[in-house]
């Protein structure tokens, strides 16, 4: 084999923030033309690595390369000079403007000063048509399903001469068939010369489509290899420092009485539908993204409006008019999106744990301080959420510890039931692991579950009972011997 | 950069000992015991206001309705009192009512209507001083009873005045329900997070209007202290006290952004605005001047909020 030429390269880049080095010494170089492939754990140093590359953030120490010219740092302005661009998890797009004006924001093309909009949506087209994404550049961006905003930001980044394509978790957010046709673009880039950086948790993704693979744990890099040596128990061996094998554990309790009940309930997006779930019970609610799983637990929860429908807790009608109400008879909610709706990023994991029993913990308005940090410092065993303190910000934790720190809210607060909405979402293969062996041992201890979930092993592995949402819809009810991905596909997408 | 990390923290003390500094070379006697008992006075009104502010501040919102609301406090006490011959405490009485009354309309229409905080109580500043003017036809109230100067006039033990005994019972009660209270934490949460505060069930339209409400009621006692100070329905007596006291409350680093800050911090900012206003006019500088100075420390006071958003980059160099 030839050499390979190097486009990017890394070489001795260290980075330290407040209490952690999130890169060490890491050397790194990128070939022209592939698809490299850098996994790790929540915390590995991941999205520091990615943000030395765009000039987000600078290293402390180190050099980046890029077409032989040396660099000490970099700045987002010349990363994107150089022809570098990173697709984020998060998008970075103007809803109410048109696909094609999104493409070419900030590098809008302009006719005797004026936007010219139909050189704009030719072009766009152009790009689309080369991407093989069939859309219509004059819809506005609020209109899309979040796979084609995916496609969207990534001919924004094509649209620029770019030569190196970094993608971060591009997949975390799409159901199944949609991950196939985003992979196979992936894939067709490749082909069209771009080099590509391609950061997933997901280890079969990597399997399907990566030359080569870079490990990183703890911010140092563990290993560079091409994949065809690799197999998921290497990898994840390589993650995280042990060997370990991938399983979902196994239940033998009994399960008890029916805890919650939800019947007939109306709600936007949400359509007549109906679950109970018992005590140590794993409730599953499979459905494609928009089939109104996260609309009907706000609506029971109290976060969103409930039509019509009623529920009830071990046996007895419950109204819920908001969230307060359902935290005060026992209920938890474990959000999709925690550093949105599930943590005070800033505050202490302390002040994070005790939020929903602060009123019960307290004497004539007063907190009591000691039992607070009594049941504090007992979650965060229970747990075994790692951190050096408990009075250090939530948000200076990893992915999995968040989540960690979000579930010991809920169970401080003795819930008997728990909604999950994706929570092993954003979560490395370690903690995914921990997580549900906590979901079991909550379980065991008779607290009844409702759990949502995108992924479909998961969904399979950790459910009881499945009930599955099509548009708003309830279109099937399964019990464990039932269980098929395919049956769960076919429902989901509507087929009867 | 280590520097910037202290003066951050303790920013407000450091200006505060440097303008002593220099208000003493320029006048000896601004240092004397009269003065600072002076000071004391001076700055009671304000830093009433100024916990009521930070309650606000805190859940993400702002209040500058408040000089508005001490002014129409002050003409209410007085018209009650002299023109409708009410006894002295159930006029007070009413008009700390009718502070509580503005501060709960301010938040419930902040709250549950959703208009922008800036807005409504600016609405809310300039509706008032014309209702104010309006029901004192413009003309300050006079013969005020003697019983109502006492609280802005009169010393405990002869040497400490009771506005600044009121000042520091309420400045310490706000300084116990923020620190100790979960009701204080509430403030935080709404304010640093409001959806995972919500869903962690904390009614934060509930705790949004009481933060207003309660800012309402003192604001009510800021107005009789005002009252007792002045001795007069003056219909132009809280006239600009809603910048003064923001200014000191982001000086102390209260952030504009709600969930941080506390009451002794918005309390050193607020010594420091007093101590400005003071100083200034013994070294003989003129209103017109202050207002300078006064804008200028607000503009300085948000940069510094806004300094720890900002991070210091590096050049980039080509090695090879």
């Amino acid at each position: 084999m030839p050499e390979e030429k190097i486009v990017l390269s890394l070489k001795n880049i260290s980075k330290k923030y407040p209490g952690v080095q999130a890169l060490d010494d890491v050397s790194i170089d990128f070939r022209e033309g592939e698809i490299h492939c850098i996994i790790g754990e929540n915390g590995a140093g991941k999205s520091t690595f990615i943000k030395m590359i765009s000039g987000a953030n600078e290293p402390d120490s180190g050099t980046i390369t890029f077409m032989g010219k040396v660099y000490n740092t970099m700045t987002p302005r010349l990363s994107k000079e150089l022809g570098i661009e990173v697709v984020y998890q998060e998008f970075n797009l103007a809803e109410d403007l048109s696909v094609a004006e999104n493409v070419f924001l900030g590098n809008e093309i302009r006719k005797n000063g004026m936007a010219d909009m139909k050189t704009v949506e030719k072009k766009a087209g152009e790009l689309f048509k080369k991407m093989k994404v069939n859309i219509d550049c004059r819809k506005t961006v609020k209109e899309l399903t979040v796979s084609y905003m995916q496609f969207v930001e990534i001919a924004k980044a094509l649209s620029r001469n770019i030569k190196v394509l970094i993608l971060d978790e591009p997949t975390a957010p799409l159901t199944e068939d949609e991950v196939d046709k985003l992979l196979e673009l992936v894939l067709d880039l490749k082909r069209q010369g771009y080099t590509i950086i391609y950061i997933s948790h997901r280890l079969g993704e990597l399997f399907r489509i990566g030359d080569r693979v870079t490990v990183l744990r703890d911010g140092k890099k563990i290993i560079t290899d091409d994949i065809k040596n690799m197999n998921t128990d290497k990898l994840i061996a390589y993650m995280v420092g042990r060997e370990m094998s991938f399983e979902y554990p196994k239940r033998t309790h009994e399960i008890g009485n029916v805890v919650f009940e939800a019947k007939n309930i109306i709600a936007d997006k949400v359509n007549n539908i109906s679950f109970s779930v018992r005590a140590g019970e794993i409730l599953g609610i499979g459905g494609l993204v928009g089939a109104g799983r996260t609309e009907l637990i706000r609506a029971v929860f109290g976060a969103d409006i409930m039509h019509a429908g009623h529920t009830y807790l071990d046996g007895r009608e419950i109204k819920i008019k908001h969230p307060k109400d359902a935290v005060e008879v026992g209920m938890g909610f474990v959000t999709e999106d925690r550093k949105r709706q599930g943590l005070l990023l800033e505050d202490s994991i302390q002040a994070n744990i005790s939020l929903a029993i602060l009123k019960k913990i307290s004497k004539m308005w007063v907190i009591d301080r000691k039992k607070e940090s009594e049941i504090a410092e007992a979650q965060k065993e229970a747990l075994r959420i790692k951190t050096p303190s408990l009075d250090v910000a939530a948000n200076s934790l990893s992915g999995g510890n968040q989540q960690k720190v979000v579930l010991a809210k809920w169970l401080a607060a003795d819930c008997k039931v728990i909604f999950m909405d994706e929570p092993t979402r954003g979560v490395d293969v370690g903690a995914k692991q921990e997580i549900y062996k906590l979901m079991n041992e909550l379980a065991e201890q008779g607290i009844a579950i409702v759990l949502i979930s995108s992924e479909m092993e998961e969904l399979l592995g950790m459910s009881e009972r499945l009930i599955i949402l099509h548009e708003g819809n309830m279109m099937k009810k399964l019990s464990k011997e039932e269980f098929s991905q395919e049956t769960v596909l076919q429902y989901a997408s509507g087929i009867q | 950069m280590k520097f910037l990390d202290l003066f951050k923290k303790y920013g407000v003390v450091f200006i505060l000992v440097i303008l002593i500094i220099i208000f003493t070379i320029l006048n000896p006697s601004f240092l004397t015991m009269k003065n600072v008992i002076n000071i004391s006075k001076q700055i009671s009104i304000m830093a009433i206001l100024s916990v009521g502010m930070t309650f606000v501040l805190l859940t993400g919102g702002i209040e500058l309705s408040m000089g508005s609301v001490v002014s129409l406090v002050v003409v209410c006490i007085s018209i009650f009192v002299t023109n409708a011959g009410l006894p002295v405490w159930a006029a007070m009485i009413l008009s700390l009512l009718i502070s509580t009354a503005i501060g709960f309309m301010n938040g419930v229409i902040i709250a549950e209507i959703k208009v922008p905080p800036l807005i409504m109580t600016l609405g809310m500043q300039i509706f008032l001083y014309g209702f104010t003017y309006t029901i004192c036809g413009g003309l300050p109230v006079y013969g005020i009873p003697a019983s109502l100067k006492w609280v802005g006039q009169t010393y405990i033990f002869g040497v400490i005045p009771v506005s600044a005994f009121i000042m520091a019972v309420i400045v310490i009660i706000g300084y116990f329900i923020l620190s100790k209270t979960y009701l204080g934490r509430y403030f935080y949460a709404i304010g640093s997070n409001e959806d995972a505060a919500t869903l962690s069930g904390i009614n934060s339209n509930r705790i949004r209007i009481l933060a207003y409400t309660f800012c309402g009621f003192l604001v009510g006692v800021a107005g009789i202290v005002m009252l007792g100070r002045i001795g007069s329905g003056q219909p132009s007596a809280g006239d600009g006290y809603e910048m003064d006291v923001l200014t000191g409350c982001v000086l102390g680093g209260v952030s504009l952004n709600g969930g941080k800050g506390n009451i002794g911090k918005a309390f050193a900012g607020i010594l420091v605005i007093g101590v400005l206003s003071n100083g200034m006019s013994m070294a003989g500088m003129n209103a017109f001047m202050q207002k300078m100075v006064k804008g200028l420390v607000l503009i300085l006071a948000v940069i510094l909020d806004s300094l720890q958003y900002i991070k210091v980059r590096k050049k980039v160099k080509v090695i090879a």
